[in-house]
């Protein structure tokens, strides 16, 4: 049974969450605005703290090279993403040249002390760890990381050491692995089990729920927080969908858009913590935030969007 | 199941489609007028590889060699060490590999004696080298994108490979056999393609057919047997018109 693991929602702020969705349509030429609901905290288990249940993913997005309009670009969506209450940034030193587009946004945003700062290491030689590491931070001109993700399993007993110590010594505070497209569930099922971690990343989408088997239950049990990533499949979800017209039911959890359902059908689910979908336009990362808001899918609506996105892609 | 297995080549695109444009057409005005310089190296190629031996006292093969291996040695560095690398870290590691083509091209070059091209592998390879310097550059306004981001000979690589996938032929037919030197300098460029196509045709970019056929037209005029590949050109060479230094074989 999935059950959602949001905090109650008044009438009202449901009719403020369909408000808030509308709203989102004209967010580009009106910017945000105070009476916009605020997205939802989800808690991060190893340590009480909350976090907004919507983070922004990088991968692609954000690997834009030298150019000044794309990486101008990219900052207009940090700064919509973070104007809408967003705090949680994800990347990787394998996303190109996403790490400096997020730190120079950081920067000309002055938003370096706010933002819940999420990379990788990933290199196979576990010695160059720490370097990489230091190299990261000096990218996302950051004073430290909030969480750090041994990426995809690389090197991870190594990595996991040296992320280890720095939470020890605090300069870290969560520390995390990271899997995805469905790779690897059971070693990441026995690192969760064996490893103190804080957080785990995985896929889970309405498309991709393989993590719902076995690592959400577990990460659950151990008290692990997820990420989700690849929400929408890298578009594959959304494009397909977007000239679909939305089921009939969705008006009532406050979805205006096939994101929006999408995302609900993930943060449904009680072991999610925050899902981090990747895009190029501000007006959507506001309309993913506004995912968190208002009721997600009960089990049968659940169902009924699996079933209806199997019949439409 | 092994988990390489599972990835595909979308798994390692790590950039869209408008920002390998952009990149492109940022390269572009990065060096700026390089573009005039690499296109007359490109003509002058064509031109000295039309009738070698009318610059028999130049030393044709190095005429054509090293404005080609310069265009290597400038798409590597410039291209794939700068530009590229600042979307696709892996670039990098293939600018040795540009390197020792342009070693490979200036060596050919050094070798080559010349003679009059002829056959079908001519007119395949003088197709490809004319392609290179004009329609390639004329693919991004037909699809949509500013001259601004046309790609050039001699400063985006799949032109520079095409056009020397192109010269390779001719040389082939001008020396009326397929050496080990001009074999080995086929390797990169065709490795090249297919990197190229698999790029684009993974971002759903329709321009991913240039480097495939280029590739296949390659290959299919290098495989054909030396007469009807160089007819004519044996001819030449036996009349005493063209000089051939056999390499390799």
């Amino acid at each position: 049974m999935i059950e959602p693991r949001v905090s109650r929602v008044s009438r009202r702020a449901l009719l403020a969450g369909g408000a808030g969705a509308a709203l989102t349509t004209l967010l580009p030429t009106v910017g945000w605005t105070a009476q916009t609901p605020v997205p939802s905290l989800r808690t991060i288990p190893s340590s009480g703290a909350g976090i907004p249940a919507i983070g922004l993913g990088s991968w692609i997005t954000f690997n834009v090279g030298d150019s000044p309009v794309l990486r101008a670009r990219c900052t207009e969506v940090m700064d919509a993403f973070f104007q809408a209450g967003g705090r949680m940034i994800d990347s990787s030193p394998m996303y190109g040249s996403a790490q400096s587009v997020i730190g120079d946004g950081l920067r000309s945003l002055g938003r370096a002390d706010t933002v819940f700062a999420t990379d990788k290491v990933w290199i196979s030689d576990t010695d160059d760890g720490p370097d990489q590491i230091a190299e990261s931070r000096a990218l996302w001109q950051v004073p430290k990381f909030d969480l750090l993700q041994v990426h995809n399993l690389v090197g991870w007993e190594g990595h996991l050491r040296t992320l280890f110590e720095m939470k020890q010594s605090g300069r870290l505070s969560y520390v995390g692995i990271t899997t995805s497209h469905g790779r690897r569930h059971r070693d990441l099922a026995e690192i969760m089990a064996r490893e103190p971690i804080d957080f785990v990343q995985l896929t889970y989408n309405v498309r991709d729920r393989a993590a719902a088997d076995r690592l959400l239950p577990l990460a659950q049990d151990r008290g692990i927080a997820v990420i989700v990533n690849r929400p929408f499949r890298r578009g594959g979800l959304t494009r397909p969908l977007e000239s679909q017209a939305l089921p009939d039911w969705a008006g009532e959890v406050g979805a205006s858009t096939w994101a929006q359902l999408l995302l609900k059908f993930i943060l449904a689910h009680p072991a999610v913590t925050s899902a981090i979908p990747a895009t190029t336009q501000p007006h959507h990362a506001i309309e993913n935030l506004m995912a968190s808001t208002g009721p997600m899918l009960d089990a049968d609506l659940s169902r009924r969007l699996i079933a209806q996105v199997e019949t439409l892609i | 199941m092994n988990t390489w297995l599972t990835y595909r080549a979308e798994d390692f695109l790590m950039f869209s489609e408008p920002v390998y444009w952009q990149m492109i057409q940022t390269h572009n005005a990065v060096f700026w007028p390089l573009h005039i310089l690499t296109m007359l190296a490109g003509l002058g190629i064509l031109i000295v590889l039309g009738n070698p031996m009318r610059f028999a006292r130049f030393r044709p093969g190095l005429l054509i060699a090293v404005p080609l291996a310069a265009c290597w040695a400038l798409v590597g560095v410039g291209f794939l060490g700068h530009s590229y690398a600042s979307i696709n870290w892996a670039a990098e590691r293939l600018v040795p590999l540009f390197l020792l083509q342009s070693a490979l091209i200036l060596l050919a070059g050094a070798r080559f004696g010349g003679g009059t091209p002829n056959g079908i592998s001519a007119v395949l390879g003088f197709g490809l080298l004319a392609y290179a310097l004009v329609g390639h550059p004329l693919l991004a306004p037909l699809a949509g994108r500013p001259v601004s981001a046309a790609e050039v000979f001699g400063l985006a690589p799949d032109p520079t490979v095409i056009g020397t996938l192109g010269l390779l032929m001719i040389a082939r037919s001008s020396l009326n056999r397929r050496t080990a030197l001009l074999s080995l300098a086929l390797v990169i460029p065709i490795l090249w393609c297919g990197v190229s196509w698999i790029t684009l045709d993974t971002m759903d970019a329709w321009e991913s057919w240039a480097p495939a056929v280029a590739a296949l037209i390659a290959v299919i005029g290098w495989s054909l047997p030396e007469r009807s590949a160089s007819e004519g050109a044996a001819t030449a060479t036996r009349s005493g018109r063209g000089a051939e230094k056999p390499v390799g074989r």
